[in-house]
């Protein structure tokens, strides 16, 4: 995975854009934001109905002066050119040249941006940009994903901008998005970063190095240390160069430095940074071809295993967990197909505790589809919200954990380890650390896998390679060598000792020539030996020493001391100290060994080596080594002096052997007791610190107890001020509350006359602002009239003075404006309030009141009535000028007085007394009471009196109004008029007294009527006048006069005197006068009138008979006249001559017209003769009739007949048929130039319902108006056939059933007719 | 306009025709005849005659006079259109004979009476020629449909 090489001509930036919905809008505003040339290749792929025509390139080509082209397969992408993926295809980009293929057929969602922007990025590497703008769905967010990875550049639209959002978002979403804006700025930023150069040509390591300042770079890593505990400076410098380069263009800064600062100021761009240097492409089953490999190496690993072992993973740097999740699944798919059981323990790690976040919830977005098939899809995923979820099966079998595999110590006992595109960004000496720590987590057997451009480097000494394309490497038996650096996490110790077992010579390197040499030498002439460590322990072993040491057991450090025969350790152990205390080689001669039966002498060696770590050599030079004698002269001489008997010998040894004992032992005591005294002074010292300590601790338990008991104090008191806090904040919000909700504009002033404070009521009436807090009071504009505020304010703050007054604002709306001193709760005088009360409705109430009262007042002055208003005790409080010129008093004698007692007054009397307290008490008042009197200065008079009470508000006594009206001149006039009339009349008038029935006077006309004289009705009952024939009915009359007070009989048949007999209506009213009840008879003779309406309807009635009759018996001989007429022109036409041929046309056309003329009357005849049978109907149906009747005509005419929802009439259906065929037939009949429009509306109208028959056609001419609705009267002259019969025809019916009809209408717009029909029908017609 | 192809009938048709008018009975008899040569028609000017044709309420008389339908006046002198049409329709020969009702009348309410009592239609007589050839053809086409 190196740099690829850049497109051949020149480097230049490659821009993918990816857009769906709502994309070309985008597009455009991308565009508009470009200013070519740009020098840079514009990719644009889209989601594009694979049939669709697309027109992208024509409208996008009118919207930038940049040539515009339909991809095409080969294109070489060239600067300031913008290509445009042609529908039903898919493009890809390799070595700069654009790759079409055929869209793929699958039911999968097609993802063209993910597929275009990672070839882009693999293609261009850090001089990709990827751009995802508006569209729906998750494509593209692998795309920026891997163009981030690979050091490019990624945009996305700001969601918000966008039609639509979902795809913006899920790229953003991936978090590998640097710049989220709308199109054109992306474009405008895409140039910049082209003219800031970086993109243009990518600093080469060196260059990059050498332009870094060292110390500002290594400032960085430690500032990520510090921050991510992550050591970057194992990473590739070139890796971190790039990477830095982009941060700093995105914050546009020129020097590192700068960026070293920003880092420092906001440890958010640390995570920023951080994230940026981790960011990876991972997804599902990356590298199919790796899964199809590894599944045959792991089908062959289990079939040896058995059933139950559990299987254990190590993917290392599993970033989102998509890789960890791949290979547990292809391990239950494996395990499911070996038919095996095998329990499973992933653990994914990586150092980006985000990742692992992000891989322990599981949850990917929807475009896992692409990298996961529909079979694994459905048996490993959960379908949810924002896309799938991981299977809990294959989810429990994963543990992810935060690991640095740089730094950490690795993992064990593994049976698979992935470490896939981790060592890339590593430097070379971490690499191999790493894989010798990856060696070390695996089991024996156990496969290791690395990403596609990733080597095991030099260390096929501990893995064989399986599958070299692929990466599949086997982990060989060889020891591993655990060299790790804990230094840094300081965990583990500093040293580890070496270990070389004889076996790993075979493996160990070849290379060293001279030191194989060297080994050969040693082999061949060395005598065998070994070296130990200052514990004995031994580090390596050359030549043959098995005659010397015990077989070594199976441990991890053997020891000399136990590995060394037991007839060698005395010796071993003197030599070893005496190396180790001169430093110089030690020596024993002649140690014997004893070994499977043989005894060898040998000379023990034990040699220091120069280093600091103080080893050993130890030889066991064999007898052909040195000789016996050569080894010991002191035993020969020894041997010389004693005589060399084999006892002395014996002696001779065990002398020595003594002597060597007793030396052994001084030393071990001295040893001993060396230790000892060490022993002891270290548990002095020991103990001193231990007392130290104590004394320390104590020291620090008071401390801690003051800090303790001073924190404590600290925290009640912060919770009494968090106690205040909140009292503060409430009272706080109380006022505000207050203040907001009272709509009384109030000001609060500070003592220096400058506004603290104000309602939301004072903003409004005072226009201030917030700005207006802390001005002087002086400086707000009130717009009061003669206020003159500082002075008033000055008065309460100094003199404590409650001030208030009226004022009116610029409006002129009154309020009452208060100055009060503002006191604290400790009387402190802090300043002032005004308040503005609003009383503009007082005030301009009590204007209202005050000209209403002068209004009555004036009233009252005016009348020319006597008027008098009265207390609750009926003393006269107020009365009129008119009152007391009438009674002739003055208003001093007046005015205060009972009325009852007043001059005034002299004609109460004890009714009219009650009538006015009813009024004054129960509101109860009497309208036009008449009192007659006798007043000594007016003589007799009628009063009229009228009272109302006025009733007094609030508890206020009532009041009473009493005018007075002298009508007794009025009186007089009207009862002469009556006279006159009463005896004028030209009725017959009685009155009767109601109560007895009697007449009480008769006028007259009446004996006129009647010829019986007044004398001989007066006095007599009502009911026994013998005009009346029926003294029943006469008492009848009595009766429900003074019930209902008018009834009125219309023929009542009465006798005169003289034998004559009268028809008469009678009409009788009741009325009241002075307390009495009389009824007024009115008799009108209407004899003649009957008389006349009787002989009207008989001729009528012959009228009507005759015209049936003449109609019915002139038909036949008219249809005589008719047929034969035509008969005989049919029979002899042509044969008679011109002249008879015409006059016998003459004779037939006339004869014709008459036998229509006299079907028509006979038709109208019918109608007005024939019974009407009323019964209901509904219009509509008979409507339906009617069309159909007429159908012919609708359809020659092409007319158009509407009509509303029709209700059910009480109608003969017969004639209703008639009458709305005939009505029809005559819109159509004279219709206009157009086809007719006829519609047939009802509404209610009181008592009726009114139709309504409206056409388009020619309309009628106002002047015939009626005249269309009688018989014979044609106004269309004669080129429209019929006699308009049909309208009077019309009439008749609707006169039949009590309703009218009539036309409304405009000449050539058409004509209304309108008919009612009575909802109920009336009896009798 | 004889039988269309069909051999030529040898009896005639027989109608028997009653109205008080003889220019009325006149015409309708050329009408008939212009339609159809080999039509007999009867003609009676009183109710009573075509009774006594037909032997109406004569309880001795069973046979009946030949005839293939009655064309009915009922505006007639004495006797009735419709006492004519109730009183043959009385009798059970006179059940399937068509009696077709011919009036100057165009009440709908002594429409509907002759179809309470029976008649086979209901004609109302026009005055126009071609009208009055109609009837004939009308007519005609009954007595062919009834064979």
């Amino acid at each position: 995975m190196g740099e690829q090489a850049s497109n051949g001509n020149g480097k230049f930036p490659v821009v993918g854009i990816g857009a769906s919905a709502g994309g070309l809008e985008a597009f455009l505003e991308f565009f508009s934001g470009l200013r070519p040339p740009s020098g840079m290749g514009f990719v644009l792929v889209t989601h594009l109905e694979p049939a669709h025509e697309s027109s992208l390139a024509e409208i996008l080509s009118r919207a930038t002066t940049l040539p515009v082209i339909d991809a095409v397969e080969g294109a070489r992408v060239e600067p300031d050119h913008v290509y445009v993926l042609p529908p039903n295809a898919e493009i890809t980009i390799r070595e700069g040249v654009l790759r079409l293929s055929p869209r793929a057929e699958s039911l999968n969602p097609h993802y063209p941006i993910d597929r275009f922007l990672e070839s882009l990025a693999e293609d261009q590497g850090d001089g990709a940009i990827g751009v995802i703008l508006s569209g729906g769905g998750s494509d593209g967010a692998q795309g920026v994903r891997a163009v981030k990875s690979r050091g490019g550049t990624t945009f996305c639209q700001d969601p918000q901008t966008a039609r639509h959002p979902s795809m913006p978002h899920a790229a953003a979403e991936t978090g590998a998005v640097d710049f989220i804006q709308p199109p054109d700025r992306i474009a405008r930023e895409i140039q910049k970063l082209h003219f800031d150069g970086y993109l243009a040509e990518t600093p080469s390591e060196d260059e990059a190095k050498a332009s870094m300042e060292e110390r500002n770079f290594s400032r960085i890593l430690s500032l990520l240390r510090g921050s991510h505990g992550v050591d970057f400076s194992l990473y590739k410098p070139s890796t971190i160069v790039r990477r830095l380069g982009r941060r700093m263009l995105i914050h546009h800064l020129a020097s590192l430095s700068d960026y070293v600062k920003l880092l420092e100021n906001h440890p958010a761009e640390l995570d920023d940074l951080y994230r940026d240097l981790l960011i990876c492409v991972t997804s599902f089953f990356r590298e199919p071809e790796m899964f199809d490999a590894f599944r045959g190496v792991l089908s062959r690993s289990l079939d040896s295993r058995k059933s139950g072992d559990p299987y254990r993973i190590w993917v290392a740097g599993c970033a989102t967990g998509e890789e960890t999740y791949s290979f547990a699944i292809a391990l239950t798919e494996a395990a499911e197909a070996a038919g095996k059981r095998i329990p499973l323990q992933v653990f994914g790690t990586d150092v980006s505790d985000e990742s692992i976040e992000r891989a322990r919830s599981g949850v990917f977005p929807e475009n896992v589809q692409q990298s996961v098939s529909a079979e694994r899809l459905r048996r490993f995923f959960v379908r949810v919200d924002s896309g799938y979820r991981i299977a809990e099966t294959i989810r429990h079998t994963c543990v992810f954990a935060r690991h640095d595999i740089t730094a950490d110590p690795p993992f064990s006992h593994m049976d698979l380890i992935t470490c896939r595109n981790v060592l890339i960004y590593l430097g070379s000496s971490i690499q191999d650390r790493i894989l010798q720590s990856l060696h070390y987590g695996l089991n024996t057997g156990g496969t290791l896998v690395l990403g596609s451009a990733e080597t095991i480097g030099n260390r096929s000494d501990l893995f064989a390679t399986i599958d070299q394309e692929h990466k599949i490497f086997l982990k060989k038996a060889v020891p591993s060598r655990l060299g790790f650096d804990f230094g840094r996490n300081g965990g583990a110790p500093a040293e580890v000792p070496e270990l070389i077992f004889p076996v790993s010579r075979q493996a160990a390197a070849e290379v060293d020539v001279e030191g194989r040499a060297a080994r050969i030498l040693r082999d061949l002439y060395a005598p065998p030996g070994l070296i130990v460590n200052d514990d004995m322990q031994v580090l390596e072993v050359h030549g043959h020493t098995g005659f010397y040491l015990e077989p070594a057991m199976e441990d991890t450090r053997p020891n000399l001391m136990r590995l060394a025969r037991p007839s060698l350790l005395p010796s071993l152990r003197t030599l070893v100290d005496q190396a180790r205390e001169t430093k110089r080689p030690a020596a024993e001669a002649g140690v014997e060994v004893e070994h499977r039966g043989e005894v060898r002498k040998t000379t023990l060696r034990v040699v220091p080596l120069d280093d600091a770590r103080q080893h050993y050599l130890v030889l066991f030079e064999g007898p052909d080594m040195a000789e016996p004698e050569l080894r010991n002269p002191e035993s020969t001489s020894v041997r010389g002096t004693a005589g060399g008997t084999a006892v002395d010998l014996q002696l001779a040894q065990a002398y020595r052997e003594m002597a060597q004992l007793r030396e052994y032992l001084r030393k071990a005591t001295e040893q001993y007791e060396a230790a000892t005294e060490e022993l002891k002074a270290a548990n002095e010292e020991a103990r001193s610190a231990n007392e130290e300590l104590q004394s320390t601790n104590e020291e620090l338990r008071t401390a801690k107890e003051e800090l303790q008991s001073s924190n404590e104090e600290l925290t009640t008191v912060n919770d009494e001020l968090k106690h205040r806090n909140e009292e503060l904040r409430l009272s706080n919000d109380d006022l505000t509350n207050v203040l907001g909700a009272a709509t009384i504009p109030i000001l609060m002033v500070g003592m220096d006359l400058r506004l603290r404070r104000f309602t939301p009521a004072a903003e409004r009436l005072l226009r201030l602002g917030p700005s207006d807090v802390g001005q002087p009071i002086a400086n707000v504009q009130h717009g009061f009239k003669l206020l003159d505020v500082n002075q008033k304010l000055r008065l309460a703050i100094e003199h404590l003075e409650i001030h208030h007054e009226r004022a009116q604002d610029r409006q002129g709306r009154w309020f009452e404006v208060f100055v009060r001193p503002f006191r604290t709760v400790d009387n402190r005088i802090e300043g002032a309030v005004i308040s503005f009360i609003d009383i503009d409705d007082l005030v301009r109430a009590l204007h209202t009141a005050e000209t209403a009262r002068n209004f009555a007042e004036a009233i009252v002055n005016t009348v020319q009535h006597p008027l008098v208003v009265l207390n609750a005790d009926l003393r006269i409080i107020r009365a009129t000028e008119a009152f007391y010129k009438m009674f002739q008093v003055a208003p001093g004698e007046t005015e205060g007085q009972l009325l009852s007692d007043s001059q005034s007054g002299q004609w109460m009397f004890p009714e009219l007394m009650n009538l006015l307290d009813a009024a004054l008490v129960r509101d109860v008042p009497f309208r036009d009471l008449e009192v007659e009197h006798e007043f000594p200065h007016l003589g007799r008079r009628t009063l009229r009196l009228n009272a109302r009470r006025i009733t007094g508000r609030d508890h206020q006594p009532h009041r009473l109004l009493l005018a007075i009206e002298d009508v007794t001149e009025r009186k007089e006039t009207a009862e002469l008029q009556y006279r006159r009339l009463f005896e004028s009349a030209k009725d017959g008038i009685l009155i009767l007294d109601a109560a007895s029935g009697l007449v009480m006077d008769a006028n007259p006309y009446f004996s006129e009527l009647t010829r019986y004289q007044r004398s001989e009705v007066l006095g007599k009952r009502f009911g026994d006048l013998e005009p009346f024939l029926e003294a029943e009915e006469s008492r009848r009359l009595v009766q429900e006069t003074s019930r209902d007070r008018s009834p009125s009989y219309e023929s009542v048949r009465i006798h005169a005197r003289d034998g004559k007999h009268l028809v008469v209506a009678i009409i009788a009213t009741q009325y009241q006068l002075k307390d009495k009840d009389f009824i007024q008879v009115n008799i009108r003779d209407v004899t003649e009138r009957r008389r006349m309406e009787e002989r009207l309807r008989r001729t009528n009635l012959d009228l009507q008979q005759f015209a049936f009759a003449a109609s019915h018996d002139l038909q036949e001989p008219l249809r005589t006249v008719v047929g034969f007429s035509q008969l005989l022109k049919h029979q002899n036409e042509g044969k008679l001559g011109a002249d008879a041929d015409k006059h016998l046309d003459y004779i037939v056309t006339a004869a014709d017209r008459m036998s229509q003329m006299v079907l028509d009357l006979l038709g109208f005849s019918q109608v007005a003769r024939a019974e009407t049978n009323p019964v209901s109907v509904n219009v509509e149906s008979v409507l339906a009739t009617a069309i159909l009747n007429l159908q012919m005509a609708i359809r020659d005419t092409r007319a158009r007949i509407t009509f509303d929802h029709l209700p059910t009439v009480r109608m003969d259906p017969t004639m209703l048929l008639q009458l709305l065929q005939n009505l029809l037939g005559n819109s159509i009949k004279y219709r206009g130039e157009a086809p007719p429009e006829i519609h047939l509306a009802v509404r209610e109208q009181g008592e009726e319902w009114v139709f309504s028959v409206r056409d388009n056609g020619l309309g009628i001419d106002p002047k015939y108006g009626e005249h269309i609705f009688t018989v014979f009267k044609r106004l269309h002259g004669r080129e429209y056939p019929g006699m308009g019969i049909g309208l009077a025809i019309c009439k008749r019916i609707v006169e039949r059933h009590g309703g009218t009809i009539w036309v409304e209408s405009e000449l050539g717009k058409g004509s209304t007719f309108y008919f009612t029909v009575l909802k109920q029908p009336r009896h009798g017609d | 306009m004889t039988g269309m192809g069909k051999a030529i009938r040898e009896e005639p048709f027989r109608v028997v025709l009653v109205d008080d008018n003889p220019a009325d009975a006149e015409i309708f008899r050329i009408a008939l005849a212009q339609e159809d040569a080999n039509i007999e028609v009867t003609h009676f000017i009183a109710g009573n005659e075509i009774l006594d044709y037909f032997g109406v309420g004569d309880r001795t008389t069973c046979e009946c006079k030949h005839c293939d339908l009655v064309l009915l006046d009922l505006n007639l002198p004495a006797i009735s259109g419709f006492e004519i049409l109730q009183r043959m329709r009385n009798e059970a020969r006179f059940q399937s004979m068509p009696i077709v009702i011919m009036s100057g009348s165009s009440d709908p309410g002594e429409i509907a009476r002759c179809a309470r009592l029976g008649a086979t239609t209901y004609i109302q007589k026009p005055s126009r020629l071609t009208e009055i050839f109609a009837v004939g053809h009308q007519i005609v086409q009954m007595l062919r449909a009834r064979g």
